[in-house]
């Protein structure tokens, strides 16, 4: 599947993994646009193609599929096939990983906190995917899902699927105003709440303690 | 005025999509505005039966997009109330038959000859609903208060909001006040709390939106029922006219305990 993970403050991965064909890369790119434009829009990317042997055609199609129509700048392609890299250097484009380089050129990129803030509600379909933590002021709906490295903090309805700590970090917590999710993950844990208990629908922090997921509820102000 | 472009969409396919296009085209006729209302449901039409101009049809949507007629004559009237048209899509073909360039470029002509163009858009996510959005606006997205519905609503909603249509405004169809009341069917707060958007108008449900379907006389054309004027305070709304919500809680007061009341005194 193609999907987008944040690298670094304001710059935004693309991963389009080797096995999928051409014809569903752009199926799901276009659905992409559609899921992700706020996000993307203006938003700084790498192309990650992986291993994929490709040509001018491809790049033209993900242009015409994903680029033009979200407005964002595309940095740089990080090619592992290196007659791709060779073929896409001639043609003026960047190739290679620019982590380093980026944040050699930019130093106070790396001071600043990897904190991705949705504004407003996640809604059913919608999935964000963020190396670093991420703080929604709305609900996240039914439907929806959220997968961070870092915490996450809903300050509305959670009712979709979150994994905080997507990556193995189990010192990762959730925390929600009014927490209505059968599911949630941290880490490589996973913990299931009957709508029956009593922490349904209030506010609650969620951690891993003891290799268990804990729900507390936030103390009273 | 400039011209207003509107999709109805829902997400759900029978929550009344099409039904809301054709009360609210001849509404906002009604008002005295010149609309036409677009079915996009290619493939599965229905407007035209529930506007009751089925035998009029001689060209479609898609014999527009494919340059066999003009789009003028592809434009039904109705002859029963000045300023209010139709165009019909096409039964024979599917959702393909018309790409979102051409929607726009069909858009792009009847913003000049009308005020109000109401788009129905087909059930799904997929290609027909996109196509059908693809030269709208604005949206009115309808829903039912079961909770299936509303989770397409906020799907849709997602959608909408990526395309940037705007504004974004809800219809709550078919509400049974006295299953509100037991508790047992969602109340327009509860929907309200989950999709954040703006409400434009609440539908109690009425039989006499299965009969006039049927007939092909929408309701807004002379019934006198609580649908029908809900469907008529919704295009006061869309005009911009401040009107109050009917009361579909449950405790609103009958007739009877209001002749009650009267002789308790």
């Amino acid at each position: 599947m193609v999907h987008l993970k944040g690298i670094q403050t304001g710059i935004l991965q693309c991963v389009v993994p080797e096995e999928l064909s051409e014809k569903k890369i752009l199926e799901e790119f276009e659905e992409l646009t559609a899921s992700a434009k706020v996000l993307l829009e203006g938003s700084t990317v790498v192309m990650d193609m992986q291993g994929r042997s490709f040509g001018a055609a491809l790049v033209a199609k993900i242009w015409k599929y994903f680029i033009e129509p979200t407005a964002c700048s595309v940095i740089s392609w990080i090619v592992t096939d290196p007659e791709t890299a060779g073929a896409l250097g001639r043609m003026g484009i960047t190739v290679g990983d620019i982590d380093n380089k980026t944040r050699k050129e930019k130093p106070s990129a790396r001071k600043r906190s990897n904190t991705l803030l949705h504004t407003g509600t996640l809604r059913g379909g919608q999935k964000i995917l963020h190396d670093g933590d991420v703080i929604i002021t709305g609900h996240v709906n039914v439907g929806s899902e959220i997968s961070a490295n870092g915490h996450i903090v809903v300050l509305g309805r959670l009712k979709g699927l979150v994994h905080a700590g997507c990556k193995g970090d189990e010192t990762a917590s959730v925390s929600a105003r009014s927490f209505e999710s059968g599911q949630v993950r941290i880490g490589r844990k996973v913990g299931l709440i009957d709508k029956s208990s009593d922490i349904w629908g209030k506010a609650v922090v969620i951690t891993v303690n003891d290799n268990e997921v804990l729900l507390t509820e936030w103390p009273a102000i | 005025m400039d011209c207003r472009i509107i999709v109805i969409t829902s997400g759900k396919g029978g929550v009344g999509k099409t039904t809301t296009t054709a009360n609210l085209a001849v509404a906002l006729a009604n008002e005295g505005y010149k609309v036409v209302a677009v079915d996009g449901d290619v493939g599965l039409r229905n407007l035209d039966v529930i506007m009751g101009l089925e035998n009029r049809i001689v060209y479609t949507l898609v014999d527009v997009v494919e340059g066999t007629c003009r789009l003028n004559q592809a434009m039904i009237r109705d002859k029963r109330i000045n300023n209010l048209y139709m165009i019909p899509t096409a039964q024979s073909r599917t959702k393909d038959a018309v790409t979102s360039e051409q929607m726009i470029e069909i858009c792009r002509q009847l913003r000049k000859e009308f005020d109000y163009v109401l788009i129905d858009s087909p059930a799904g996510i997929e290609a027909g609903f996109r196509n059908a959005s693809a030269g709208a606006d604005e949206a009115l997205v309808v829903t039912t208060p079961e909770v299936s519905a509303v989770r397409d609503a906020d799907r849709i909603i997602g959608l909408l909001e990526s395309m940037e249509k705007a504004p974004i405004s809800l219809i709550i169809n078919r509400i049974k006040p006295q299953m509100v009341k037991r508790g047992d069917m969602l109340a327009v707060q509860d929907v309200l709390d989950i999709l954040a958007v703006d409400l434009i108008g609440t539908i109690p449900d009425d039989e006499s939106v299965v009969t006039s379907s049927n007939k092909g006389e929408p309701l807004t054309f002379s019934n006198g029922s609580e649908a029908s004027q809900a469907f008529l305070n919704i295009a006061k709304r869309i005009c911009g006219n401040e009107v109050p919500f009917m009361d579909l809680s449950g405790n609103q007061k009958g007739f009877f305990s209001s002749i009650r009341r009267l002789f308790g005194k």
